[in-house]
Protein backbone atom coordinates (compact mmCIF):
# COMPACT_ATOMS: atom_id res chain seq x y z
CA UNK A 1 0.00 0.00 0.00
CA UNK A 2 1.12 3.29 -0.83
CA UNK A 3 1.31 6.23 1.67
CA UNK A 4 -1.09 8.09 -0.84
CA UNK A 5 -3.13 6.97 -3.28
CA UNK A 6 -5.14 8.42 -6.50
CA UNK A 7 -8.15 6.35 -7.37
CA UNK A 8 -9.49 7.37 -11.05
CA UNK A 9 -8.96 11.19 -9.77
CA UNK A 10 -10.47 13.59 -12.11
CA UNK A 11 -10.43 17.44 -11.61
CA UNK A 12 -12.54 19.59 -13.85
CA UNK A 13 -12.47 23.36 -13.93
CA UNK A 14 -16.08 23.96 -16.07
CA UNK A 15 -15.63 22.00 -19.10
CA UNK A 16 -11.91 21.32 -19.05
CA UNK A 17 -10.48 18.43 -17.10
CA UNK A 18 -7.15 19.24 -15.89
CA UNK A 19 -6.97 15.29 -14.60
CA UNK A 20 -8.33 12.72 -15.90
CA UNK A 21 -8.92 9.85 -13.75
CA UNK A 22 -5.30 9.68 -12.78
CA UNK A 23 -4.32 6.64 -10.20
CA UNK A 24 -1.06 7.11 -8.40
CA UNK A 25 0.79 5.22 -5.71
CA UNK A 26 3.37 7.48 -4.13
CA UNK A 27 5.79 4.74 -1.92
CA UNK A 28 6.80 5.59 1.45
CA UNK A 29 10.65 6.92 1.38
CA UNK A 30 10.78 7.04 -2.64
CA UNK A 31 11.12 10.48 -4.48
CA UNK A 32 8.60 10.38 -7.14
CA UNK A 33 8.74 13.12 -9.43
CA UNK A 34 6.10 14.04 -11.83
CA UNK A 35 7.15 14.92 -15.53
CA UNK A 36 5.46 16.94 -18.11
CA UNK A 37 4.80 19.80 -20.57
CA UNK A 38 3.01 22.64 -19.29
CA UNK A 39 -0.53 22.23 -19.01
CA UNK A 40 -0.33 18.51 -18.32
CA UNK A 41 -1.42 18.85 -14.75
CA UNK A 42 1.04 18.23 -12.15
CA UNK A 43 0.67 21.07 -10.35
CA UNK A 44 -3.09 20.19 -10.18
CA UNK A 45 -2.20 16.55 -8.93
CA UNK A 46 -0.17 18.06 -6.23
CA UNK A 47 -2.90 20.10 -5.55
CA UNK A 48 -5.08 17.00 -4.43
CA UNK A 49 -2.56 15.25 -2.82
CA UNK A 50 -1.74 18.25 -0.68
CA UNK A 51 -5.66 18.57 -0.14
CA UNK A 52 -5.75 22.21 -1.48
CA UNK A 53 -8.04 20.93 -4.12
CA UNK A 54 -11.03 18.68 -3.89
CA UNK A 55 -11.47 16.55 -6.69
CA UNK A 56 -14.17 16.40 -9.22
CA UNK A 57 -14.72 12.82 -8.91
CA UNK A 58 -12.28 10.22 -7.36
CA UNK A 59 -10.42 9.04 -3.91
CA UNK A 60 -7.72 9.79 -2.24
CA UNK A 61 -6.24 7.60 0.06
CA UNK A 62 -3.51 8.42 3.12
CA UNK A 63 -2.19 5.72 4.65
CA UNK A 64 -5.40 3.78 3.22
CA UNK A 65 -7.46 6.22 4.90
CA UNK A 66 -10.12 8.47 2.11
CA UNK A 67 -9.12 11.59 2.06
CA UNK A 68 -12.65 13.52 2.92
CA UNK A 69 -14.20 16.72 4.55
CA UNK A 70 -13.82 16.12 8.18
CA UNK A 71 -10.30 14.94 7.92
CA UNK A 72 -8.90 16.57 4.98
CA UNK A 73 -7.08 19.46 8.02
CA UNK A 74 -5.87 16.66 9.80
CA UNK A 75 -3.70 14.89 6.79
CA UNK A 76 -3.39 18.03 4.95
CA UNK A 77 -0.70 18.76 7.94
CA UNK A 78 0.80 15.47 7.00
CA UNK A 79 1.68 16.89 3.42
CA UNK A 80 3.27 20.52 3.35
CA UNK A 81 3.08 21.71 -0.30
CA UNK A 82 5.72 24.21 -1.78
CA UNK A 83 4.62 26.51 -4.24
CA UNK A 84 6.28 27.26 -7.68
CA UNK A 85 5.97 31.21 -7.05
CA UNK A 86 7.24 31.42 -3.27
CA UNK A 87 5.02 33.14 -1.05
CA UNK A 88 5.80 34.18 2.53
CA UNK A 89 3.89 36.17 5.16
CA UNK A 90 4.89 39.75 5.93
CA UNK A 91 6.99 38.97 9.08
CA UNK A 92 10.62 37.84 9.42
CA UNK A 93 12.31 34.63 7.85
CA UNK A 94 12.32 33.23 11.24
CA UNK A 95 8.70 33.95 12.09
CA UNK A 96 7.62 32.43 8.32
CA UNK A 97 9.63 29.33 9.56
CA UNK A 98 8.04 28.59 12.89
CA UNK A 99 4.48 29.25 11.20
CA UNK A 100 3.93 26.10 10.98
CA UNK A 101 5.14 24.47 14.36
CA UNK A 102 3.18 27.67 16.15
CA UNK A 103 0.14 26.59 14.52
CA UNK A 104 0.98 23.07 15.95
CA UNK A 105 1.45 24.68 19.81
CA UNK A 106 5.28 23.37 19.75
CA UNK A 107 7.29 24.75 22.69
CA UNK A 108 9.21 27.85 21.73
CA UNK A 109 12.45 26.05 22.84
CA UNK A 110 11.82 23.89 20.54
CA UNK A 111 10.75 25.58 17.88
CA UNK A 112 14.18 27.88 17.91
CA UNK A 113 16.21 25.12 17.66
CA UNK A 114 14.41 23.28 15.11
CA UNK A 115 13.78 26.52 12.53
CA UNK A 116 17.70 27.23 13.33
CA UNK A 117 18.55 23.53 12.08
CA UNK A 118 16.58 24.08 9.16
CA UNK A 119 17.82 27.66 7.92
CA UNK A 120 21.30 26.64 8.44
CA UNK A 121 20.43 23.44 5.99
CA UNK A 122 19.03 25.57 3.43
CA UNK A 123 22.14 27.92 4.30
CA UNK A 124 19.72 30.96 5.62
CA UNK A 125 20.20 30.98 9.07
CA UNK A 126 22.26 34.59 9.02
CA UNK A 127 19.04 36.13 7.78
CA UNK A 128 16.82 35.03 10.04
CA UNK A 129 15.78 38.60 11.34
CA UNK A 130 15.16 39.85 7.86
CA UNK A 131 11.63 40.41 6.66
CA UNK A 132 10.95 37.60 4.28
CA UNK A 133 9.51 39.42 1.52
CA UNK A 134 13.40 41.51 1.43
CA UNK A 135 14.72 38.31 0.54
CA UNK A 136 16.16 37.56 -2.97
CA UNK A 137 14.19 35.53 -5.24
CA UNK A 138 15.94 32.34 -4.81
CA UNK A 139 16.73 33.14 -1.44
CA UNK A 140 12.90 33.10 -0.61
CA UNK A 141 12.76 29.59 -2.54
CA UNK A 142 14.85 28.31 -0.01
CA UNK A 143 12.56 29.94 3.08
CA UNK A 144 9.59 28.49 1.53
CA UNK A 145 11.22 24.88 1.74
CA UNK A 146 12.22 25.13 4.89
CA UNK A 147 8.89 26.47 6.14
CA UNK A 148 7.82 22.75 4.77
CA UNK A 149 10.58 20.72 5.75
CA UNK A 150 10.97 21.94 9.26
CA UNK A 151 7.54 20.56 9.93
CA UNK A 152 9.65 17.15 9.56
CA UNK A 153 6.38 15.50 8.05
CA UNK A 154 6.67 12.29 5.93
CA UNK A 155 5.71 13.38 2.84
CA UNK A 156 6.94 16.72 0.98
CA UNK A 157 5.08 18.14 -2.23
CA UNK A 158 7.40 20.30 -4.23
CA UNK A 159 6.53 22.19 -7.20
CA UNK A 160 8.92 22.91 -9.30
CA UNK A 161 11.81 23.30 -7.11
CA UNK A 162 14.41 25.22 -8.98
CA UNK A 163 12.40 27.26 -11.49
CA UNK A 164 13.67 30.80 -11.94
CA UNK A 165 16.76 29.77 -9.38
CA UNK A 166 20.27 30.30 -10.06
CA UNK A 167 22.80 27.72 -10.06
CA UNK A 168 24.15 28.07 -6.97
CA UNK A 169 20.01 28.34 -5.35
CA UNK A 170 18.84 25.80 -7.21
CA UNK A 171 22.01 23.57 -6.11
CA UNK A 172 21.24 24.23 -2.21
CA UNK A 173 17.70 22.98 -3.02
CA UNK A 174 18.41 19.87 -4.82
CA UNK A 175 20.56 18.58 -2.27
CA UNK A 176 18.41 19.64 0.66
CA UNK A 177 15.47 17.28 -1.10
CA UNK A 178 18.12 14.71 -1.61
CA UNK A 179 19.35 15.00 1.93
CA UNK A 180 15.78 15.09 3.47
CA UNK A 181 15.32 11.81 1.51
CA UNK A 182 18.38 9.80 2.33
CA UNK A 183 18.61 11.07 5.86
CA UNK A 184 15.19 11.35 6.98
CA UNK A 185 13.92 9.11 4.96
CA UNK A 186 10.79 12.00 3.83
CA UNK A 187 8.84 10.68 0.62
CA UNK A 188 8.90 13.41 -1.66
CA UNK A 189 6.49 14.19 -4.86
CA UNK A 190 8.42 16.99 -6.38
CA UNK A 191 6.71 18.17 -10.16
CA UNK A 192 9.27 19.41 -12.67
CA UNK A 193 9.44 20.32 -16.29
CA UNK A 194 13.09 19.95 -15.83
CA UNK A 195 13.70 16.20 -16.88
CA UNK A 196 17.13 16.38 -15.94
CA UNK A 197 16.12 17.02 -12.39
CA UNK A 198 13.67 14.46 -12.61
CA UNK A 199 16.68 11.76 -13.54
CA UNK A 200 19.13 13.20 -10.99
CA UNK A 201 16.54 13.35 -7.69
CA UNK A 202 14.00 10.95 -8.26
CA UNK A 203 13.61 7.55 -7.76
CA UNK A 204 10.23 7.06 -9.94
CA UNK A 205 8.26 9.17 -12.17
CA UNK A 206 4.76 9.85 -13.76
CA UNK A 207 4.56 11.05 -17.06
CA UNK A 208 1.71 13.30 -17.67
CA UNK A 209 -0.08 14.80 -20.76
CA UNK A 210 -3.31 16.94 -20.69
CA UNK A 211 -4.66 15.78 -17.64
CA UNK A 212 -3.01 12.02 -17.89
CA UNK A 213 -0.60 10.10 -16.88
CA UNK A 214 1.17 8.79 -19.63
CA UNK A 215 3.48 6.86 -18.11
CA UNK A 216 4.63 5.80 -14.49
CA UNK A 217 7.68 3.81 -13.71
CA UNK A 218 10.93 3.70 -12.34
CA UNK A 219 12.88 6.94 -13.93
CA UNK A 220 14.78 4.53 -15.68
CA UNK A 221 12.02 2.49 -17.29
CA UNK A 222 10.72 6.18 -17.92
CA UNK A 223 14.19 7.14 -19.70
CA UNK A 224 14.59 4.16 -21.86
CA UNK A 225 10.94 3.41 -23.12
CA UNK A 226 10.17 7.41 -23.30
CA UNK A 227 12.97 8.94 -23.22
CA UNK A 228 12.78 9.55 -27.74
CA UNK A 229 8.93 10.99 -27.82
CA UNK A 230 9.66 13.21 -23.96
CA UNK A 231 12.86 14.51 -24.90
CA UNK A 232 12.16 15.49 -28.77
CA UNK A 233 8.37 16.17 -28.75
CA UNK A 234 7.82 17.37 -25.37
CA UNK A 235 10.94 19.23 -24.72
CA UNK A 236 12.94 19.48 -28.03
CA UNK A 237 15.84 18.46 -25.89
CA UNK A 238 19.06 17.86 -27.70
CA UNK A 239 20.50 14.57 -27.01
CA UNK A 240 23.50 13.01 -28.81
CA UNK A 241 26.03 10.41 -27.67
CA UNK A 242 29.66 11.21 -28.00
CA UNK A 243 33.28 10.33 -26.92
CA UNK A 244 34.52 12.68 -24.15
CA UNK A 245 38.59 13.15 -23.12
CA UNK A 246 39.80 15.28 -20.45
CA UNK A 247 40.79 19.24 -22.27
CA UNK A 248 43.18 19.80 -19.44
CA UNK A 249 41.52 23.72 -19.36
CA UNK A 250 39.78 24.78 -16.30
CA UNK A 251 37.31 26.82 -15.23
CA UNK A 252 36.30 28.21 -11.76
CA UNK A 253 33.20 26.38 -12.39
CA UNK A 254 34.91 23.24 -13.09
CA UNK A 255 36.87 21.00 -15.17
CA UNK A 256 36.66 21.18 -19.60
CA UNK A 257 35.78 18.12 -21.41
CA UNK A 258 36.19 18.33 -25.28
CA UNK A 259 33.39 15.86 -26.45
CA UNK A 260 33.63 14.48 -30.04
CA UNK A 261 29.70 14.11 -31.39
CA UNK A 262 31.02 12.90 -34.49
CA UNK A 263 30.34 14.33 -38.15
CA UNK A 264 33.05 16.87 -37.45
CA UNK A 265 31.10 17.97 -34.54
CA UNK A 266 33.43 18.73 -31.20
CA UNK A 267 31.48 20.61 -28.21
CA UNK A 268 33.27 21.75 -24.69
CA UNK A 269 31.46 20.56 -21.33
CA UNK A 270 31.88 21.14 -17.64
CA UNK A 271 32.38 17.68 -16.45
CA UNK A 272 34.70 15.26 -15.05
CA UNK A 273 33.14 12.22 -17.38
CA UNK A 274 35.61 10.63 -19.67
CA UNK A 275 35.05 8.02 -22.62
CA UNK A 276 31.44 7.33 -23.88
CA UNK A 277 28.91 9.88 -22.73
CA UNK A 278 25.50 10.82 -23.13
CA UNK A 279 25.07 14.99 -24.03
CA UNK A 280 22.09 16.69 -23.63
CA UNK A 281 21.67 20.47 -24.19
CA UNK A 282 18.45 22.30 -23.51
CA UNK A 283 17.11 24.10 -27.05
CA UNK A 284 16.92 27.46 -24.65
CA UNK A 285 20.17 27.56 -23.98
CA UNK A 286 21.26 28.26 -26.52
CA UNK A 287 21.58 31.91 -28.83
CA UNK A 288 21.07 31.74 -32.56
CA UNK A 289 22.85 34.69 -34.51
CA UNK A 290 23.26 35.73 -37.82
CA UNK A 291 26.98 36.72 -37.59
CA UNK A 292 29.78 34.96 -35.21
CA UNK A 293 29.42 36.09 -31.75
CA UNK A 294 32.23 36.52 -29.42
CA UNK A 295 31.21 35.82 -25.96
CA UNK A 296 32.31 33.85 -22.90
CA UNK A 297 30.30 30.92 -24.11
CA UNK A 298 32.65 28.04 -25.28
CA UNK A 299 30.41 26.89 -28.05
CA UNK A 300 29.77 28.28 -31.27
CA UNK A 301 28.66 26.45 -34.38
CA UNK A 302 27.65 27.13 -37.92
CA UNK A 303 24.82 25.18 -39.83
CA UNK A 304 21.94 25.79 -41.87
CA UNK A 305 18.27 26.03 -41.09
CA UNK A 306 16.47 22.88 -41.75
CA UNK A 307 13.69 23.42 -40.12
CA UNK A 308 11.12 25.70 -38.77
CA UNK A 309 8.41 24.71 -35.12
CA UNK A 310 6.21 27.60 -34.83
CA UNK A 311 4.15 27.12 -31.41
CA UNK A 312 1.93 30.24 -29.86
CA UNK A 313 4.56 33.04 -28.96
CA UNK A 314 8.06 30.08 -29.08
CA UNK A 315 9.50 28.90 -32.02
CA UNK A 316 11.68 25.88 -32.65
CA UNK A 317 14.77 26.02 -35.06
CA UNK A 318 16.77 23.07 -36.31
CA UNK A 319 19.72 23.63 -37.48
CA UNK A 320 22.33 21.53 -39.29
CA UNK A 321 25.78 21.63 -37.70
CA UNK A 322 26.54 18.14 -39.07
CA UNK A 323 24.26 16.76 -36.75
CA UNK A 324 20.92 18.37 -36.25
CA UNK A 325 20.23 20.85 -33.23
CA UNK A 326 16.80 22.22 -31.73
CA UNK A 327 17.19 26.13 -30.44
CA UNK A 328 14.15 27.58 -29.00
CA UNK A 329 13.62 31.27 -29.67
CA UNK A 330 10.79 33.56 -29.47
CA UNK A 331 8.48 34.41 -32.51
CA UNK A 332 9.86 38.29 -32.03
CA UNK A 333 13.34 37.20 -32.08
CA UNK A 334 12.88 35.16 -35.40
CA UNK A 335 11.15 38.57 -36.80
CA UNK A 336 13.85 40.19 -35.54
CA UNK A 337 16.48 37.96 -37.36
CA UNK A 338 14.77 37.32 -40.04
CA UNK A 339 15.03 33.60 -39.79
CA UNK A 340 13.87 31.50 -42.84
CA UNK A 341 14.59 27.77 -44.06
CA UNK A 342 18.31 27.27 -45.67
CA UNK A 343 19.49 30.57 -44.06
CA UNK A 344 23.14 30.32 -42.45
CA UNK A 345 23.34 30.66 -38.50
CA UNK A 346 25.74 30.51 -35.67
CA UNK A 347 24.45 28.84 -32.91
CA UNK A 348 25.94 29.67 -29.10
CA UNK A 349 25.78 27.63 -25.78
CA UNK A 350 27.86 27.65 -23.02
CA UNK A 351 30.03 24.87 -21.68
CA UNK A 352 27.68 24.86 -18.63
CA UNK A 353 24.72 24.27 -20.75
CA UNK A 354 26.38 21.05 -21.68
CA UNK A 355 24.42 18.16 -19.65
CA UNK A 356 26.98 15.19 -20.03
CA UNK A 357 25.50 11.55 -18.52
CA UNK B 1 -16.36 82.42 26.38
CA UNK B 2 -13.04 83.39 24.66
CA UNK B 3 -12.15 82.18 20.84
CA UNK B 4 -9.92 79.96 22.81
CA UNK B 5 -12.24 78.01 24.60
CA UNK B 6 -14.73 78.01 21.68
CA UNK B 7 -11.83 76.97 19.23
CA UNK B 8 -11.33 73.82 21.80
CA UNK B 9 -14.24 73.03 22.76
CA UNK B 10 -15.19 72.96 19.06
CA UNK B 11 -12.14 70.51 17.78
CA UNK B 12 -12.70 68.28 20.59
CA UNK B 13 -16.85 67.81 19.62
CA UNK B 14 -15.19 67.26 15.79
CA UNK B 15 -12.79 65.10 17.34
CA UNK B 16 -15.70 63.58 19.34
CA UNK B 17 -18.32 63.34 16.99
CA UNK B 18 -16.04 62.08 14.11
CA UNK B 19 -13.99 59.47 15.93
CA UNK B 20 -17.63 58.41 17.48
CA UNK B 21 -18.96 57.94 13.98
CA UNK B 22 -15.51 55.72 13.04
CA UNK B 23 -15.87 53.83 15.53
CA UNK B 24 -18.95 52.61 15.54
CA UNK B 25 -18.49 51.80 11.61
CA UNK B 26 -15.54 49.64 12.33
CA UNK B 27 -17.34 47.52 14.83
CA UNK B 28 -20.46 47.33 12.08
CA UNK B 29 -18.01 47.78 8.75
CA UNK B 30 -15.07 45.53 9.59
CA UNK B 31 -16.89 41.94 10.44
CA UNK B 32 -19.41 42.90 7.23
CA UNK B 33 -16.17 43.71 5.59
CA UNK B 34 -14.59 40.58 6.62
CA UNK B 35 -17.52 38.39 5.34
CA UNK B 36 -17.58 39.86 2.47
CA UNK B 37 -14.12 39.74 1.43
CA UNK B 38 -13.58 36.03 3.05
CA UNK B 39 -16.71 34.19 2.76
CA UNK B 40 -18.13 33.03 -0.71
CA UNK B 41 -21.77 32.62 -1.05
CA UNK B 42 -24.46 33.45 -3.78
CA UNK B 43 -25.08 37.17 -4.04
CA UNK B 44 -21.54 38.13 -2.84
CA UNK B 45 -20.74 40.37 -5.25
CA UNK B 46 -23.98 41.91 -5.94
CA UNK B 47 -23.34 43.49 -2.01
CA UNK B 48 -19.85 44.05 -2.61
CA UNK B 49 -21.54 46.36 -5.80
CA UNK B 50 -23.26 48.23 -3.41
CA UNK B 51 -21.64 49.48 -0.76
CA UNK B 52 -18.81 50.10 -3.59
CA UNK B 53 -21.85 52.22 -5.08
CA UNK B 54 -22.66 54.06 -2.06
CA UNK B 55 -19.19 55.28 -1.72
CA UNK B 56 -20.39 58.21 -3.25
CA UNK B 57 -23.52 59.13 -1.94
CA UNK B 58 -23.61 63.08 -1.81
CA UNK B 59 -23.39 64.32 2.22
CA UNK B 60 -26.13 66.49 1.74
CA UNK B 61 -28.66 63.69 -0.09
CA UNK B 62 -28.05 62.06 2.48
CA UNK B 63 -28.36 65.07 5.43
CA UNK B 64 -31.50 65.61 4.24
CA UNK B 65 -32.99 62.38 3.83
CA UNK B 66 -31.87 61.92 7.78
CA UNK B 67 -33.47 65.16 8.24
CA UNK B 68 -36.59 64.10 7.32
CA UNK B 69 -36.59 60.46 9.46
CA UNK B 70 -35.65 62.06 11.94
CA UNK B 71 -37.79 65.05 12.01
CA UNK B 72 -40.32 65.10 14.54
CA UNK B 73 -43.11 64.09 11.54
CA UNK B 74 -40.48 61.54 10.40
CA UNK B 75 -40.14 57.69 11.15
CA UNK B 76 -37.96 58.39 13.73
CA UNK B 77 -39.14 61.55 15.23
CA UNK B 78 -39.90 60.52 18.70
CA UNK B 79 -35.85 59.34 18.95
CA UNK B 80 -35.58 63.33 19.05
CA UNK B 81 -31.94 62.73 17.95
CA UNK B 82 -32.16 66.07 15.49
CA UNK B 83 -30.06 68.65 16.38
CA UNK B 84 -28.23 66.76 18.78
CA UNK B 85 -24.56 65.19 18.78
CA UNK B 86 -25.77 62.01 18.61
CA UNK B 87 -27.73 62.71 15.23
CA UNK B 88 -24.88 64.29 13.97
CA UNK B 89 -22.74 60.57 14.71
CA UNK B 90 -25.71 58.15 13.48
CA UNK B 91 -25.41 60.14 10.34
CA UNK B 92 -21.78 60.21 9.71
CA UNK B 93 -21.97 56.37 10.88
CA UNK B 94 -24.10 55.78 7.85
CA UNK B 95 -22.17 58.25 5.66
CA UNK B 96 -18.79 56.09 6.58
CA UNK B 97 -20.16 52.88 6.61
CA UNK B 98 -19.61 51.70 2.96
CA UNK B 99 -16.18 53.16 3.03
CA UNK B 100 -15.52 50.85 5.97
CA UNK B 101 -17.14 47.71 3.91
CA UNK B 102 -16.00 48.79 0.15
CA UNK B 103 -11.68 49.10 1.73
CA UNK B 104 -12.27 45.83 4.19
CA UNK B 105 -13.37 43.73 1.74
CA UNK B 106 -11.26 44.82 -1.54
CA UNK B 107 -8.16 44.93 0.44
CA UNK B 108 -8.54 41.06 1.85
CA UNK B 109 -9.93 40.65 -1.74
CA UNK B 110 -6.38 41.59 -2.83
CA UNK B 111 -4.48 39.06 -0.98
CA UNK B 112 -2.81 36.41 -2.72
CA UNK B 113 -4.81 33.36 -2.85
CA UNK B 114 -1.59 32.07 -2.29
CA UNK B 115 -1.24 33.42 1.49
CA UNK B 116 -4.34 31.35 2.52
CA UNK B 117 -3.48 28.22 0.94
CA UNK B 118 0.25 28.29 2.61
CA UNK B 119 -1.14 29.07 5.55
CA UNK B 120 -3.40 25.74 5.01
CA UNK B 121 -0.41 23.68 3.50
CA UNK B 122 1.36 24.64 6.28
CA UNK B 123 -1.48 22.93 9.15
CA UNK B 124 -3.91 25.59 9.76
CA UNK B 125 -7.31 24.93 9.93
CA UNK B 126 -9.83 27.18 7.65
CA UNK B 127 -10.35 29.63 10.47
CA UNK B 128 -6.36 30.29 11.04
CA UNK B 129 -5.95 30.52 7.53
CA UNK B 130 -8.68 33.27 7.61
CA UNK B 131 -6.83 34.98 10.58
CA UNK B 132 -3.46 34.98 8.16
CA UNK B 133 -5.12 36.93 5.38
CA UNK B 134 -6.58 39.32 7.99
CA UNK B 135 -2.89 39.69 9.40
CA UNK B 136 -1.65 40.05 5.95
CA UNK B 137 -4.34 42.92 5.64
CA UNK B 138 -3.90 44.86 8.52
CA UNK B 139 -2.12 48.04 6.28
CA UNK B 140 -5.71 48.37 4.41
CA UNK B 141 -8.10 47.33 7.10
CA UNK B 142 -6.71 50.52 9.13
CA UNK B 143 -6.65 52.44 6.10
CA UNK B 144 -9.92 51.59 6.34
CA UNK B 145 -10.66 53.19 9.48
CA UNK B 146 -8.34 55.88 8.64
CA UNK B 147 -10.39 56.74 5.44
CA UNK B 148 -13.59 56.59 7.58
CA UNK B 149 -12.72 59.59 10.17
CA UNK B 150 -11.27 61.42 7.82
CA UNK B 151 -14.64 61.33 5.28
CA UNK B 152 -16.44 61.73 8.26
CA UNK B 153 -14.78 64.61 10.15
CA UNK B 154 -14.19 66.76 6.41
CA UNK B 155 -18.12 66.11 5.82
CA UNK B 156 -20.55 69.00 5.83
CA UNK B 157 -23.72 67.89 5.05
CA UNK B 158 -24.53 65.78 7.14
CA UNK B 159 -23.14 67.49 9.88
CA UNK B 160 -24.91 70.77 8.67
CA UNK B 161 -28.64 69.43 8.73
CA UNK B 162 -29.05 66.87 11.19
CA UNK B 163 -26.95 68.75 13.90
CA UNK B 164 -27.81 72.23 12.64
CA UNK B 165 -24.19 74.33 13.66
CA UNK B 166 -25.86 75.10 17.32
CA UNK B 167 -22.66 76.57 19.60
CA UNK B 168 -21.66 74.54 21.97
CA UNK B 169 -23.81 71.61 21.05
CA UNK B 170 -23.27 70.51 17.56
CA UNK B 171 -21.05 73.17 16.12
CA UNK B 172 -18.17 70.93 14.56
CA UNK B 173 -15.41 72.14 12.18
CA UNK B 174 -16.75 72.19 9.32
CA UNK B 175 -19.77 74.00 9.99
CA UNK B 176 -17.86 76.61 11.82
CA UNK B 177 -15.84 76.89 8.93
CA UNK B 178 -19.05 77.46 6.69
CA UNK B 179 -19.97 79.84 9.07
CA UNK B 180 -17.20 81.92 9.35
CA UNK B 181 -16.64 82.17 5.59
CA UNK B 182 -20.31 83.50 5.02
CA UNK B 183 -19.95 86.04 7.80
CA UNK B 184 -16.39 87.15 6.16
CA UNK B 185 -14.25 85.92 8.68
CA UNK B 186 -11.96 84.97 6.23
CA UNK B 187 -9.12 84.27 8.37
CA UNK B 188 -11.32 82.39 11.13
CA UNK B 189 -12.22 80.40 8.82
CA UNK B 190 -8.76 79.55 7.29
CA UNK B 191 -7.80 78.58 11.14
CA UNK B 192 -9.91 76.41 11.45
CA UNK B 193 -9.49 74.75 8.36
CA UNK B 194 -6.03 74.46 9.38
CA UNK B 195 -6.76 72.96 12.39
CA UNK B 196 -8.95 70.56 10.76
CA UNK B 197 -6.42 69.66 8.33
CA UNK B 198 -3.76 69.33 10.97
CA UNK B 199 -6.26 66.52 13.24
CA UNK B 200 -6.88 64.33 10.07
CA UNK B 201 -3.10 64.32 9.03
CA UNK B 202 -2.24 63.57 13.12
CA UNK B 203 -5.03 61.05 13.15
CA UNK B 204 -3.66 59.43 10.09
CA UNK B 205 -0.21 59.20 11.21
CA UNK B 206 -0.98 57.43 14.31
CA UNK B 207 -2.82 55.16 12.45
CA UNK B 208 0.02 54.66 10.16
CA UNK B 209 2.30 54.08 13.27
CA UNK B 210 -0.11 52.02 14.84
CA UNK B 211 -0.20 49.56 12.08
CA UNK B 212 4.02 48.47 12.62
CA UNK B 213 2.68 47.78 16.04
CA UNK B 214 -0.80 45.99 15.20
CA UNK B 215 1.69 44.04 12.63
CA UNK B 216 4.57 43.61 15.29
CA UNK B 217 1.79 42.34 17.83
CA UNK B 218 0.23 40.21 15.67
CA UNK B 219 3.01 38.35 14.88
CA UNK B 220 3.95 37.48 18.58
Amino acid sequence: MGIVELRDVTVEFGTVKALDSINVDIHAGEMFSVIGPNGAGKTTALRVIAGLLNPSAGEVYFHGELMEKSNRHALRRQAPMVFQKPVLFNTTLFKNVAYGLRIRGMAEEEIRKRVLEVLEMVQLANLQDRLGRNLSGGEQRRATLAMAIVLDTELLLVDEPTAYLDSESAEIVESTLQRLNSERGTTTVMVTHNILQAQVLANRAAMMKQGRIQKIGTVSEIFRTELDSLLHEEFKMNTYSGTAKASGKMTQNGMLVQIDLGNGVEIEALSKREGNVTVMIPPDDIIVSREEVFTSARNCLIGKIIGIDERDSTVFLTVDVGLSMTVQITRRSREKLDINLKDEVYVTFKASSVRVF
Amino acid sequence: MTVESDLLQITLQSLFISGSAALFASVIGLPVGLVLGLKRFRGRHAIIGVFNSLLGIPTVALGLLLYLVFSNAGPLGFLHMLYTPIGIIVGQTILVLPIMISVTTETLLGVDESIRNLALTMGADEQAAAFSVVRESVGGLLLAISASFSRAIAELGVALMIGGNIRGITRVLTTSIALETTRGEIALGLGLTVILIVLILIVNAGLNILKRRVQWWLWE
